[in-house]
């Protein structure tokens, strides 16, 4: 499908949805398009993970395209609404995203579902998993611990869990969906070994342990959070000094649990510099369909990558120097 | 304001969303013919709609046009209901 590329399960993933859903045939043709081969390979190692995820559910890769469809067409379409209407996200308020998305299963489930599918179909979030792949995990010196914060579907933190050398790996969650969602798939993988999954509120977890931390990430979080520089303080304080934070964040991207408006690029530095951390890496990616020229000069979704290192860490380590 | 008036009016909002001056639409187009009329800039076409017709959809109503006369004729009808 791609020139000299071998891409066997993203071919297949690609091929179920489209007989599932012909009618998106055209969208994935274009975010297919436009992808470089390290990109693509990324996808293709993302579409496996999905495809056995998919076959060990009671309804199949057909039930998570389902509920990719769902997604697309039921929880994002209003919300894009609303947000071309009045400029703004529908909620502002954590606690009433907590109600409507975190602490209900049934939709959690398929917003979890969906998304997951949707890291291997959108453009912007294509890209940004294959940054994760390519550019992030390799940073990460043998033996470094690693935490996600917000693992929802849990895919980002298995690739972590998986990577050759790594430490221990700690991923935490506000939804119960969540928790249970990033547990059954590391399970179904059989990726349990190294990695504790723990039911908290980033702001509720506390100090204790210190700052035992050399890697975190936050993706698809900060835009759920009232006060998304507090939150880069409060993540911050489990890092070690000299650690890594990697933060994806969706600028004018509205969703039912998204409450906090990032603008772009720039603004995410901003509050990642707020937090506390020098900014290492940045880069930023359009929505499928755009160029980021026009994503920024229309205001359409751009999925923003800020790499963060915590100040003070020794002068001889190696972590990050790839 | 007549169906032509209407169908007028909605190419220059196309138009306008998808950056093309040149796009023409009949009745019987629908927005896969279009490059660039996605599921995004659809939304983006209704609100500019609602915004320049005074009118207002339901969620249901923006995902069931089947094409450009169906969209016209939803437009028509809104319009006719307020009088105008
Ligand atoms: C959109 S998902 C992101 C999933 C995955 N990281 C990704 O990028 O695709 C956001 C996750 O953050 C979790 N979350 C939201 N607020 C949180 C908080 N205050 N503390 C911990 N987790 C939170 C949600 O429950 C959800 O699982």
């Amino acid at each position: 499908m791609f020139d000299g590329a071998d891409t066997p399960h993203l071919d297949h993933l690609v091929a179920r949805l489209i007989e599932r859903w012909p009618d998106h045939g055209d969208y994935v043709a274009k975010s297919l398009a436009g992808r470089a081969p390290e990109v693509v390979s990324a996808s293709d190692a993302l579409a496996r993970v999905i495809l056995l995820l998919g076959e060990r559910a009671a309804a199949g890769v057909e039930g998570l395209i389902d509920d990719y469809r769902f997604l697309c067409e039921k929880i994002v379409l209003p919300e894009e609404l609303h947000f071309r209407r009045h400029g703004r996200y529908r909620l502002a308020k954590f606690e009433d995203a907590e109600r409507e998305c975190y602490a209900n299963p049934l939709l959690m489930g398929r917003y979890m579902n969906g998304l997951l599918v949707s890291e291997a179909v959108w453009s912007n979030h294509a890209h940004v998993f294959a940054e994760y792949l390519n550019d992030y995990l390799p940073r990460l010196a043998s033996g470094a611990s690693h935490l996600e914060i917000g693992p929802g579907h849990g895919v980002f933190l298995y690739f972590a869990a998986t990577k050759p050398g790594v430490g221990r790996v700690e991923g935490w969650d506000i939804s119960p969906t969540s928790i249970a969602k990033t547990r059954d798939a590391l399970q179904a993988l059989g990726a349990t070994g190294n990695v504790e999954l723990r039911l908290t509120d980033l702001f509720a977890a506390g100090a204790a342990g210190g700052a035992r931390f050399d890697s975190i990430v936050m993706s698809e979080i900060l835009e759920h959070l009232e006060d998304p520089v507090a939150a880069v303080r409060a993540a911050c304080r489990h890092l070690k000094p000299g650690g890594l934070l990697w933060v994806n964040v969706p600028a004018n991207s509205p969703a039912p649990d998204h409450i906090f408006l990032f603008e772009g690029l720039e603004h995410a530095k901003g509050i990642v510099e707020q937090g506390g951390l020098a900014i290492e890496h940045s880069v930023a990616f359009p929505m499928t369909g755009a160029t980021l020229e026009k994503a920024v000069r229309r205001k359409l979704a751009v999925s923003c990558v800020v790499l963060g290192r915590k100040p003070g860490g020794p002068p001889d380590s190696t972590l990050g120097n790839h | 304001m007549d169906r032509d008036e209407i169908r007028a009016k909605v190419r220059d909002i196309l138009a306008e969303v998808i950056e093309d001056d040149n796009v023409e639409i009949e009745d019987a187009t629908v927005a896969e013919e279009v490059p660039d009329w996605d599921s995004i800039n659809h939304v983006r076409m209704i609100v500019d709609i609602e915004a320049q017709f005074g009118i207002r959809f339901e969620i249901e109503e923006i995902t069931r046009s089947e094409n450009v006369g169906d969209l016209v004729d939803m437009i028509k009808a809104k319009l006719d209901r307020q009088g105008a």
